[in-house]
């Protein structure tokens, strides 16, 4: 047995490849963090290096002015892009291996648009609870209208069978049908409730504030390592969901626990920026081809490329028309719709 | 030694029978039971619900083990099913696969580690004598490779009772071979393995028995001659066909001609 050693050893290339992704993981953190600096740096009121730092680093230095852009205007939308980011990545990545579809994401099933839904119900009802923060029950009520369409998409899948196309053309139904009844709690609200319904058609990250960024800072930080933990049995259900069981993965509770995540991480971004396109489909994508879909892996480097990417996306929202910042949705749509309409026509090829 | 023992068993899918009151002889450890019979015979059926894959009435045990009843990590434990497919468009390397079918099982059953895991699938891929594919990805690889691939997370998980359906299907001579005489190893070293083959020669030359289903029901059974006869061939596959030995003394099955079924 012994002359086995004097071959290749496999094993050692797999200890390389595993050495590689950890590069890329740490690679890409330091890639989002500078990105977030700059995207901190940048705007329209054309603060200069000093001054920024002098804001960030002692606040009591510096001009009250500077002090007010960077930690109520900046900051939150900054730190707001990269929480987005990630929530809304990996939601897509749990999302592409549950349904088993390339295509799957929070936006392009209209899990998003269901969120967005349920928020708009919350502000038009005036929903409140005494004691507990509007923005609280805005993101619940996003949640609960999440779950229902992750559980109607499951139900769908479950009785016709994973089929991508039906899923696809059964999603974007949903995302029709639930604008089209925001549109119309549109059209009923007073002026005041429009003015901040309007917001969510268009996603922005310029109503973010610090309340909103607890929350979903919150969400992010419970879901993520259960999302994590999950790794293993993830991987196995990409071999097909027999064979996972017989593994002895419990299928069905994987489900339901990454059906419950999807919607938290999905609600909670589009409750507080609105609807921001492909960023879940954008995300997943891109860790796929740089560390394949080994979910130890696979999750982790989605969820960074996914605050990546909206870092990024923040920045050339400010940069595309000088002085005027574009909503940051329309930046990702722009970024997301050629990687879409590419896995489409791979699709298509494939057959 | 445990003994997988089926009895009365029926399953219905929608609203189709597809077995209907089924009872088979003991299949004992330490021998290979291949399963043959005409397409839609309920072969894969009868595989998926001894697995536990799909819901059925009646009994099915495994030594001591209502298999009706025991949980998914007690299942787990004993058996390993290999389905006929693996599905395409997987960014996921061999080792890997053998790996999470290791560490995606329930807590207790786990290697200490992944790097155990790693040692483990390695040694089950030079076993199977596809240890060149250990790095490459699923994606790439031929029809037969992914069925040495999936044998390979079948019997990582070292199991006492294997399911393998169909694992010949895609491969060519030497790897059907190969496959054989790996099953025909586990089932030495203790394991009962039942197979759902389509070859009958195949059958013939490396199972201790053959059971052979049609329409959901159990029409011949025993030692490879016994179950296999030119009657049995007549009336399960419609064919008229001799069974001979060939010069080595093994059953070859030689098929002449159709019976035209509209005709009769």
């Amino acid at each position: 047995m012994t002359d086995i050693a004097t071959k290749a050893d496999p094993l050692a290339d797999y200890g390389l490849l595993l050495r590689r992704r950890v590069f890329i993981v740490a690679a890409l953190s330091f890639l989002t963090l500078g990105a977030f600096l700059l995207d901190v740096a940048l705007g329209p009121s054309g603060l200069t290096v000093g001054e920024t730092l002098q804001g960030l680093f002692f606040p009591e230095e510096a001009r009250r002015s500077v002090t007010v852009i960077l930690w109520q205007v900046r900051l939150p939308a900054a730190t707001m892009a990269v929480l987005v980011g990630i929530g809304l990545s990996l939601a897509g990545a749990e999302m592409q291996t549950m349904m088993n579809n390339a295509m799957a994401s929070p936006f392009t099933l209209g899990v998003s648009s269901a969120a967005s839904l349920g928020a708009a119900f919350a502000i038009v009802l005036g929903m409140s609870l005494p004691g507990i923060p509007q923005g609280w029950i805005v993101a619940f009520n996003a949640f609960v209208f999440a779950f229902g369409s992750m559980a109607l998409l499951q139900l769908l899948v479950r009785m016709r069978g994973a089929g991508a196309e039906t899923l696809v053309l059964f999603g974007i139904a949903l995302v029709f049908t639930f604008n089209a009844l925001v549109s119309l709690l549109q059209f009923v609200a007073s002026q005041e409730t429009l003015q901040r319904l309007v917001f969510w058609t268009l996603g922005s990250l310029t109503r973010a504030n610090w309340e909103s960024i607890g929350i979903l800072a919150v969400v992010v930080a419970v879901i993520s390592p259960m999302s994590f933990r999950a790794a293993w049995s993830l991987t196995a259900l990409r071999l097909g969901e027999d064979r996972a069981r017989s593994f002895g993965v419990d299928v069905g509770r994987l489900r339901i626990y990454s059906l419950l995540r999807i919607s938290l991480l999905t609600s909670a971004s589009v409750a507080f920026v609105g609807i921001i396109g492909f960023i879940g489909l954008v995300g997943p994508h891109i860790a796929r081809l740089l560390v394949g879909e080994d979910h130890r892996f696979f999750l982790p480097v989605s969820a960074l490329m996914g605050a990546l990417v909206m870092s990024l996306s923040s920045i050339a929202s400010k940069m595309i028309i000088p002085g005027i910042l574009v909503p940051v949705g329309i930046v990702t749509a722009l970024v997301g719709l050629p990687i879409f309409f590419a896995l489409i026509l791979k699709r298509k090829e494939r057959l | 030694m445990s003994v997988l023992s089926v009895k009365n068993l029926s399953v219905t899918l929608g609203k189709r029978a597809i077995i209907q009151d089924l009872t088979l002889p003991d299949l004992p450890s330490n021998a290979v039971t291949a399963l043959v019979g005409p397409n839609a015979a309920g072969k894969s059926t009868l595989l998926k619900s001894i697995a536990g894959l799909i819901p059925s009435k009646g009994s099915i045990a495994w030594g001591t083990m209502d298999l009706q009843r025991a949980t998914l990590a007690d299942r787990a434990r004993e058996i390993a099913f290999m389905p006929q497919a693996l599905p395409g468009g997987v960014q996921l390397r061999v080792l890997e696969t053998v790996v999470s079918a290791l560490m995606a099982s329930p807590s207790g059953q786990r290697p200490k580690n992944t790097a155990e895991a790693r040692e483990k699938a390695a040694a089950v891929l030079i076993r199977l004598g596809i240890d060149d594919l250990t790095m490459a990805s699923l994606d790439t690889l031929s029809g037969g490779q992914r069925q040495m691939v999936g044998l390979a997370q079948a019997i990582v998980r070292d199991p006492k009772l294997l399911l393998l359906d169909e694992p010949t299907s895609a491969l060519d001579l030497r790897h059907q071979a190969q496959v054989m005489s790996v099953a025909r190893a586990i089932a030495d070293s203790g394991c009962a393995v039942v197979v759902v083959l389509h070859d009958l020669a195949l059958a013939a030359r490396w199972a201790d028995r053959i059971l052979v289903l049609d329409h959901g029901r159990l029409v011949s059974s025993g030692t490879p001659a016994e179950a296999i006869t030119p009657q049995m061939l007549a009336d399960v596959y419609g064919v008229s066909a001799r069974v001979e030995p060939c010069s080595k003394g093994r059953l070859q099955v030689l098929v002449d001609e159709m019976f035209d079924r509209v005709a009769i």
